[in-house]
Parts: C-alpha cells; structure tokens; sequence
C-alpha cells in the first residue's frame, strides 16, 4: 500500500501551487517533473539534477526539449534532449511553444498576473464566480507579491506609449508583474521574497522569456515549490510521466526517469495532473483510449481548446527604438473592447538579445527590433484529438477568422508609429496565413457541470474518477484574452483548499 | 529561515517499482515468477490494439554470466530482434514481426481469461492451439498480467506431453 497521499505531476503554475498548499496541510506529496532544476534556482541541487540556462551558441542545443509533430499524416515526438527548455508541437495550423522544468511554464513567461474581467466567469459552473475566485487570487498575489514596473521605464516603453497614442488606443495599462524590482536596474538588492528564498532584483536585461538569470523573475521554483519542499514534498526532476491508470485501490503513475533510463511505477489514492494544457490532454487520452485503465473519462475531452488568440509582431529596423532587448519582456498593454467586453490585449515585448547567441553586428541591428503580442478571446471552440500515437489538432485561424483579421489589422495601426524598414504580423508565418503560433495553449480539459459539458468539475476533479485532479491550463473553459498564469495558479490555490 | 532551496525525500514512502526492461531483465527467472504471481489479470476489454513487446528472460540463459545474459537479451531487444509484439482484437490475438522495412504478422492466438498453468490464479490466456498456426506453434501458450497503465507481463510455455516449460518472459506496452 502506498505511503504517497498525492503524486502531483508537474511543477508550474498548477502544480507547484498545489503541491505547497497540500504539503502545507500535512498530506505527503511527490511531485514528478520532467525537467530539470534550471538557472539560479538550482543552484543547491544536486549536479544531476540542475542545468544552466541555454545561453551562447553550445548552451543553445539545450533549448529545444523535443518536438511533437502531428501535421499531414505523420505524428512523430522527437526528443532532443530530455533537459531542453522548451518543446515544440507543431499542429496542422498551429505551433505551440511551451516550457520543461521545475517550475513549469513560469520559467518563460512574460512575469504578467492578470485576472479576467468578471465576465470570463461566464463560462464556469456558478460554484466559480470571480468573487468567489477573489481571495484565492490574493493568496497567489501575496506569495508572488506582484508590481507594476516602477520607473524609470525603458526607451521601449516610452516609445510603445507614442504608438498606442497615434493609433488611437489611448495609453497602455501597466499591469503587474512577478518580478522584484530594485531602486535601479543598475544595482543587484538581493532579500529573501515570501518564500522566504533569496532573490534577487531586475536588472533590466530583457532575458525573461528564456529564463532570467538573475534570480529577480518570482518564478514558481522560487516560491511555491521550495514552499512544498519545505513541508515535506519530495520533488523529483526529469522524471516524465508515461502512463496512469487505477489498480482498484489508487491511482497508478508510470514515470521514465530521465538520469538513469529507468521506468518507476508509484501510487497514490489521488493524482493531480498539471503537465501543462497539451501533455495532461494526452495522458488522459492515452489513458482512455491506448491504455483503457481510465475508461470514464468524458468525451468531451479535447474540446474547448484555445490557443488564446495569440499573435505576434515583429518590428524590424525601427528607429523608435535603440534597445529592444532591455527591461522586463512585456511590461505593458492597451485593452482592445468590443461590444462592451474585452475582445483583446496588444502589448510590447522584447526581443531576448541577451540570452541569444547573436553576433555583435546582428545583435546591434536587432536591438533597433521589437514586438507586439496580441491575446484575445477567441470562440474557444478548437478541438484536440488522439490518434493512438499522440494528439491532432486543425485548430488555426479559421477557429475565428474575424478576431484574427482584427489583431492584425489593430498591430499594423500600433506598428505604423515605428516607422520600421519591415512589420512581420503573424510571424514567425505570415500577415493572414491559417497557421497560427501559440505559447498559451488552453483548454481541454474544460471545467463544466456535467460530463457532457466538461471533463472536470469546479473543483478539479476528473468526473467519473474521484481522486484524480487537473489542475493547468487545460481547465479553462474559454480563453480569457489575457495571460492565463494568475488564474490557473488562483484555480489551483482554491482546488488545493477544496481537496478532500 | 533558510533561503536555500533544499530537495527532500518522504522517507518512507513505497518505493518506485523499477518496470523498464532493462530493470526487469536483471531479475532472475524466480523473482520474475514470484512478480507474475503478484499481479492481477487484466480483463480481455483492457487489452487491445498493437502493443510494443520486448523479451526479458528467455530459457537457458539463466546459467550464463550476468553480463552475457545481459548482452543477449539487449541483442534480442535491439537490432537481432525480429518479435515486435502482439496484435490482440478481442477474443483473438497475432504477433508482429519485422525484418527491416519488412513487417508481417504470423502466428495466431486466440485470448480468454483462465488460470494460470502454476495454479497462482487467474490470467490473460494466448492459445496457440489454432487451426492456422503450423504444427509445431500449438503447443505454446501464453498468459499475460498487469504490471501497470497499459504494461503487462507475459511468459510463454510450451506444452510437451502432460508438461509444460516456461520458455521466455516478456512485457507488452500499449
């Protein structure tokens, strides 16, 4: 019989939320992460289990994690390197970006916590309003302890507030941001965060997306996580779940550890899964249809899916701006309403020059680059599905053509003021193209009232299967047009107090 | 308080099970008997579709060195190996086999649940005795139980008279 009281697999904005407050309340958790420790947070690991940021052109080959290719007829998951950053899954019409490590999606994220108007509750069981959601979200804010930028701002920024000024979109919010800032980027204040775990402060270096690396980013390895550790947790990295199931008595997790080779089975009466929207979409699928030892998973799984109408930008070649690359990667947004309700967000983000192996000529013509990214809330009506080999999707811009056209049209008016040599809309594809690029792949595992309508229900829980919890991105029933991290870590906060 | 980040063990948690073939194969062939007696059936409907198999002890090897052993059966895992798995379709059952680009399926089976030939209870059971296996193949007969999600443990006997010899173990994953 298993000692384990949860297996949480995944340790980002779900997981690690959940794995603290459950640890917190004295249930023995162990975390499965299939990434490593990465970056300054590492740092008192063991060699095995820690990696430096890829930085420079050797660190570069340990960027990429692996690619999942599903377009055409072929499905084929490479896997590059077990210990890689990011992973890729390249759809028919959609590419998806999404990270590996502890801490999850949190170690490349834009550092923004934003909470959805009131309206995007719409969409959840009337157990979940966002008053009821409040006080979870303060819980998550008091941990993170999110701020806006603080001045002095970057030249980037003055120059984003001139273009959202002369296409009309009034100026831009600056919404909060997990990161710690000092009393100048010029100097490094190191001080313990609310974790309790020593950080550091931004210095401005515009790494974000690819891991900062001075500790100043209030990641989830940073604060949740050493707060499950401390209460008990047992973390193990690089170790990836391949397969559950339930033997009658718990839940069975199959998992490869990537140090040694070696397939481990554990098992718990509850499992929370939290491997990011597209890796928790296939375990479940693998495990009701390839596996069949959870056959009760509803058919609705894979509906609902959402790449969150992201669509990027590039400036090129603009002299607005000398250094596109400093400060905090996106730090600022204009809000874009339609009948009354938020359609979507344009916001400035910096290209990551100082993680980049560039040459100093490339790098000193890309700092006079920048880019725009748009999140919307689009039909959410994108379905993923399983092949017996792993996941299809056709989801792209026919999901919701109109919003698409807006986005462009709306980033062509915000670029215009830059006066650049080129605008790339839709990069890395092109202005109008079906295929879209996302790093907020949402949805499918949607939180509804019934089977027919959901996989999961207010609290989490996988219907039909008591004990088994999704706690990522895959729970939104829509998109909410705005950074998801804040509401999949409040979800998980208020999953974790509601566990039984 | 300290700020380090510090990793923790739950002390007495179970501990992983090792299932990978190359943990399983370091077993002897009386650990992996008492590993097959421990598990439980899994029920015909659980069982289905193309599954990956890989050997993990085959008769006769057990006298060899460690490390021989070891060589052989990673050989018949890898490029000496032309078993695949098995094909099972509810109450009926093939193998797959590849030479190269070359993939066919030979030798039948037909799927039940029955007791086990060691009497240690119940198990998935792969009769060879059908009319299109050639002679010589009706004599084997498999039994399969769960290891985990979608893994399961299978040995082959063969039939010989009134007895029957384990000639291999293997693991088939979904």
């Amino acid at each position: 019989m298993s000692l384990l009281d949860v297996i949480v697999v995944g340790s980002g904005f779900g997981g690690a939320v959940t794995a603290a407050r459950l640890a917190q309340r004295g249930l023995r958790v162990l975390v499965l992460e299939r990434g490593p420790w990465w970056g300054p947070a590492g740092t008192e690991q063991p060699r095995s289990d820690r990696r430096i940021f890829p930085r420079g052109s050797w660190g570069v080959r340990k960027l990429v994690r692996g690619v999942r290719w599903a377009r055409g007829r072929a499905t084929r998951d490479i896997l590059l390197n077990a210990d890689g950053l990011v992973e890729v899954h390249s759809f028919e019409h959609l590419d998806v970006v999404t990270g590996s490590g502890v801490g999850g999606g949190s170690l490349i994220y834009t550092n923004v916590l934003e909470a959805p108007d009131d309206g995007f509750f719409g969409a959840f069981p009337p157990e979940l309003s966002a008053t009821e959601l409040r006080p979870y979200v303060d819980r998550v804010r008091a941990l993170l302890r999110p701020v806006p930028l603080p001045a002095p701002l970057p030249d980037k920024n003055r120059a984003f507030e001139r273009a959202a000024d002369e296409a009309g979109l009034g100026p831009p919010c600056y919404p909060e941001l997990a990161i710690r800032f000092g009393t100048s980027p010029k100097v490094r204040e190191p001080a313990p965060n609310a974790a309790g775990v020593l950080q550091s402060t931004c210095t401005h270096c515009g790494c974000c997306v690819l891991g900062c690396p001075e500790r100043a980013k209030t990641t989830m390895d940073l604060t949740y996580v050493p707060v499950a550790l401390r209460h008990g947790a047992e973390l193990r990295p690089l170790c990836e779940v391949v397969a559950i199931g339930h033997d009658g008595a718990a839940y069975e997790v199959r998992y490869r550890d990537h140090r040694s080779g070696a397939v481990h089975q554990v098992a718990a009466p509850r499992v929370v899964l939290a491997a990011g929207s597209l890796n928790t979409m296939r375990l479940l699928f693998q495990a009701r249809d390839r596996h069949r030892t959870l056959p009760l998973v509803s058919p609705a799984l894979g509906r609902r899916f959402s790449p969150n109408a992201d669509l990027l930008g590039l400036i090129l070649g603009t002299p607005a701006v000398a250094n596109g690359g400093e400060g905090p990667a996106l730090n600022a947004f204009v809000r874009i309403e339609r009948d009354g309700g938020l359609r979507f967000i344009v916001g400035e983000v910096g290209l990551p020059l100082g993680a980049l192996p560039l040459g100093g000529g490339l790098r000193r013509r890309l700092g006079h680059a920048t880019g725009l990214i748009a999140m919307g809330r689009d039909a959410s009506t994108g379905t993923i599905e399983y092949d017996g080999r792993g996941l299809r999707s056709t989801v792209g811009r026919a999901m919701d053509p109109a919003l698409f056209d807006d986005i462009e049209r709306t980033l062509e008016r915000v670029a215009r003021p830059y006066r650049a040599r080129r605008v790339w809309l839709n990069a890395p594809n092109r202005r109008g193209a079906s295929r879209l690029g996302t790093v907020h792949p949402l949805g499918g595992c949607a939180v509804g009232r019934t089977p027919e309508d959901g996989v999961v229900d207010h609290r989490g829980q996988v219907f039909g299967h008591p004990g088994l919890f999704v706690a990522d991105g895959s729970l939104y029933p829509r998109s909410p047009g705005v950074p998801p991290s804040l509401t999949i870590a409040a979800l998980a906060e208020r999953q974790a107090a509601l566990m039984e | 308080m300290s700020t380090a980040i510090r990793a923790r063990t739950i002390p007495d948690a179970t501990p992983a099970t090792a299932v990978d073939a190359r943990s399983l194969s370091r077993r002897s062939r009386a650990e992996l008997d008492a590993l097959f007696a421990s598990l439980p059936a899994p029920a015909c409907t659980q069982v289905g579709g193309d599954l990956r198999g890989i050997e993990i002890d085959l008769a006769g090897l057990e006298r060899l060195p460690r490390a021989l052993r070891a060589g052989i059966l990673a050989a018949l895992r890898g490029p000496l190996g032309l078993w695949r798995g098995k094909r099972l379709a509810g109450e009926r059952g093939t193998n797959l086999w590849a030479i190269g680009p070359l993939r066919r399926t030979f030798a039948g089976f037909r799927v039940a649940t029955a007791p086990t030939v060691d009497g240690s209870g119940p198990c998935l059971r792969l009769d060879y005795d059908v009319p299109e296996n050639p002679l010589p193949l009706r004599g084997i007969l498999g039994e399969l139980r769960t290891l985990g999600p979608g893994l399961f443990l299978g040995r082959m006997h063969y039939r010989a008279g009134s007895g029957t010899a384990c000639l291999l173990y293997f693991t088939l994953e979904a």
